[in-house]
């Protein structure tokens, strides 16, 4: 595995499946169950795409955000802060969410 | 703060006035502020409250409501309308002074949160206020893990920004909380105010 990403972990666990870009409110209802969500910043009003994903990655945010509280408080992995997440993955691609280190892989 | 402009009636299950009376409790310093639950019944000293200042900021709470509507820089002119709406959408309006900030000017601000943990600090900056810039829209200029004990940094990414006899001060003065919170404030080159003690359970989930 290859790192792509590296940011904050904000809520534990490593968690492995294909991306959903969610670049906006608007596009909140493009969200799947089972999906790991990416998303520019960490605004709870994403919380309802939030209870369907298995992972979290963020371009913004630290750990004592909003989302990160949502995330850990939802059991999901999550790497905030990256910087570049929406800008680097794609819908579908597979990555590994490793919330523990901060870490994003391919 | 002088007590006779803090108005709390009723508190329980708003989560952000709770929080704003554990700022009290432990004598941290907090801006001017009047807490209207009614307007009607509080129209003069809301008058009274706003005439000498020509901005307020205005929050509000509701209970079991995550996301409150706020007016972060309101006009005196507009105060009285928002609180007014605010009320009637059953909302508790927070209204405080903000002449302390220079000009109302927030970019000579610091604003972040000091999360404690059992053992460390993390602190999460952004230059500039206020915190919820960071709260809701996750910017972040600096991030500093410190121990809770020696204050000595252990982790650090980003800027730095804020000075280390300004974030020694704000550590010391939130140290004899339990852990678990966390402790937003906003520094400015001659005030520091802290806004809310938060719970966060969450946060033993980060313990290592």
């Amino acid at each position: 595995m290859n790192i792509i990403l590296k940011g904050r972990g904000a809520s534990k666990g490593v968690v492995k499946g294909k991306i959903i870009l969610v670049k906006s409110k608007n596009e909140i209802e493009k969200m799947e169950n089972g999906k790991v969500l990416v998303i520019p910043f960490a605004d709870s009003s994403f919380a309802s795409a939030m209870q369907k994903a298995i992972g979290i990655i963020t371009d913004n945010g630290g750990v004592t955000c909003h989302v990160s509280i949502i995330a850990r408080e939802l059991g999901i992995p999550a790497v905030v802060g990256t910087n570049k997440a929406t800008k680097k993955l794609k819908d579908d691609m597979e990555v590994v969410v490793d919330g523990t280190k901060g870490i994003v892989y391919i | 703060m002088e007590p006779k402009e803090l108005y709390i009636y009723k508190i329980d299950g708003l989560e952000k006035i709770e929080s704003i009376k554990r700022i009290l409790d432990n004598n941290l310093p907090f801006p001017k502020t009047i807490f209207v639950f009614d307007y009607k019944k509080r129209e003069k000293e809301i008058e009274e409250f706003i005439k000498d200042r020509e901005y307020v900021m205005i929050r509000s709470d509701k209970r079991n409501t995550k996301l409150c509507p706020h007016y972060l820089k309101c006009p005196k002119n507009e105060a009285k309308n928002f609180i007014k709406k605010l009320n009637s959408e059953g909302y508790i309006a927070i209204v405080h002074d903000m002449s302390y900030i220079k000009n109302y000017d927030f970019n000579n601000e610091i604003a972040g949160n000091v999360l404690l943990l059992k053992n460390n600090f993390i602190v999460e900056i952004v230059k500039g206020g206020p915190v919820t810039k960071l709260n809701r829209f996750g910017e972040l200029d600096e991030s500093i893990k410190i121990s809770r004990q020696s204050l000595r940094q252990i982790e650090h990414s980003g800027k730095r920004i804020i000075d280390k006899k300004k974030l020694n001060k704000i550590l010391k003065m939130v140290n004899h909380l339990p852990p678990y919170k966390i402790v937003e404030f906003a520094i400015g080159p001659d005030w520091l105010y802290f806004w809310q003690i938060r719970d966060d359970e969450t946060s033993k989930k980060l313990e290592h």
